[in-house]
């Protein structure tokens, strides 16, 4: 089935349009807030800048709008499962409590991680996948990072610290 | 014109397609951001966002029919647990949340969101192989059904035989307390 945008025959205008609009406008936004600068002028040049160079790169089209709709139904499930809580007798408060629980922090960061890499893999292909035969910076670090010994150690690091947190609890 | 044609052309222009799903998106987008005022007290930058995000959407036809049985899944489940409250409170009456109910609310609201996502549960035309609870089925295929059931009878029997009967509470109980607890102490 053809998307709304290609049946349109401007598919590729209106996504252009679009994520140039969203960079531009989340930038703008971000730099107004944090006032870094102190001016609109200057804010809505720079906004315009990061926008037009966002544009030149065909790949970050893809990567935008494949995240931002996935992102949208993670929020959507979040949503749902708030409201289900809410249905069952939860106070607000306590789901505001929920939410800052660790465990939780690290589902919502992992879940927005875990959607920014599936896009990018969209846009640039299996880019973390080991080729053992590729030379080069790149493909050295990813040997490195994805080799058994490494990823090993990070989880034998992992058992350690939360041994000694569990032993060191004065309760 | 009666209310099937009325719905069968709002179908037609698209009505469940693309209008539904993108006010859904927009309205939702643009609530959060105000709420959590991420770009401060500005709402047309608000409205720029979420205009992009659904618009976005609208190009994802998968997520489109991933929306579109969601939402009604949602709705049946919101109705299931109504009406369970409601059997529920003919013979308990008025009572008060208490502290280790938080934790099942919210392991109830995970298993409930995870059973709507699976699109096709309330679907028996669906079969093996198909959407996101397709694993089910092949599961629950011919092959596997006894050792399914092998499986569970070895985990109650392994339950029975462990467990501690000096205790009052299971781990299970302990840990949703323990979540209770938690969320209450904010």
């Amino acid at each position: 089935m053809a998307t709304i945008l290609e049946a349109s025959g401007l598919g590729s205008m209106v996504s252009m349009i679009m994520v140039f609009l969203f960079v531009f406008v989340v930038v703008f936004a971000l730099l107004k807030k944090i006032k870094f600068f102190g001016s609109d002028g200057f804010d809505a040049i720079i906004a315009f800048v990061f926008a037009v160079f966002t544009l030149m790169v065909p790949e970050t089209h893809v990567v935008i709008g494949n995240f931002l709709p996935w992102f949208f139904l993670f929020l959507l499930l979040a949503l749902m499962i708030i409201m289900f809580f809410m249905f069952l007798g939860v106070k607000g408060e306590t789901i505001a409590g929920l939410t800052k629980e660790p465990f939780m922090q690290v589902i919502g960061i992992g879940g927005i991680l875990m959607l920014f890499f599936i896009s990018m893999t969209q846009a640039f292909g299996p880019f973390l996948m080991v080729d053992p035969a590729a030379i080069g910076f790149w493909a050295t670090t990813k040997r490195l990072i994805f080799s058994r010994h490494f990823l090993g150690m990070i989880v034998l690091f992992f058992i350690g610290a939360y041994t000694i947190s569990f032993l060191a609890e004065s309760k | 014109m009666d209310f099937y044609e009325l719905l069968g052309n709002f179908d037609q222009i698209g009505g469940f397609d693309l209008l539904l799903p993108f006010i859904l998106v927009f309205t939702l987008m643009f609530a959060v951001l105000e709420k959590i005022k991420l770009f401060g007290e500005k709402k047309n930058i608000n409205m720029v966002v979420s205009l992009v995000v659904a618009i976005f959407f609208l190009n994802n036809t998968y997520l489109i029919f991933v929306l579109q049985k969601f939402l009604p899944n949602v709705s049946i489940l919101l109705v299931i647990f109504l009406m369970a409250l409601l059997l529920f409170g003919i013979f308990a009456g008025e009572s008060e949340f208490k502290e280790g109910m938080v934790g099942w609310a919210f392991i109830i609201s995970i298993i409930a969101i995870g059973f709507a996502l699976f699109s096709d549960m309330f679907n028996p035309i669906m079969g093996p192989g198909y959407g996101l609870s397709g694993w089910w089925y092949d599961f629950i295929g011919p092959g596997n059904t006894g050792m399914a059931w092998a499986l569970f009878f070895l985990v109650i029997f392994i339950f029975m035989i462990t467990r501690d009967t000096s205790k009052p509470t299971n781990p299970l109980s302990e840990l949703v307390k323990y979540m209770g607890k938690n969320s209450k102490k904010r």
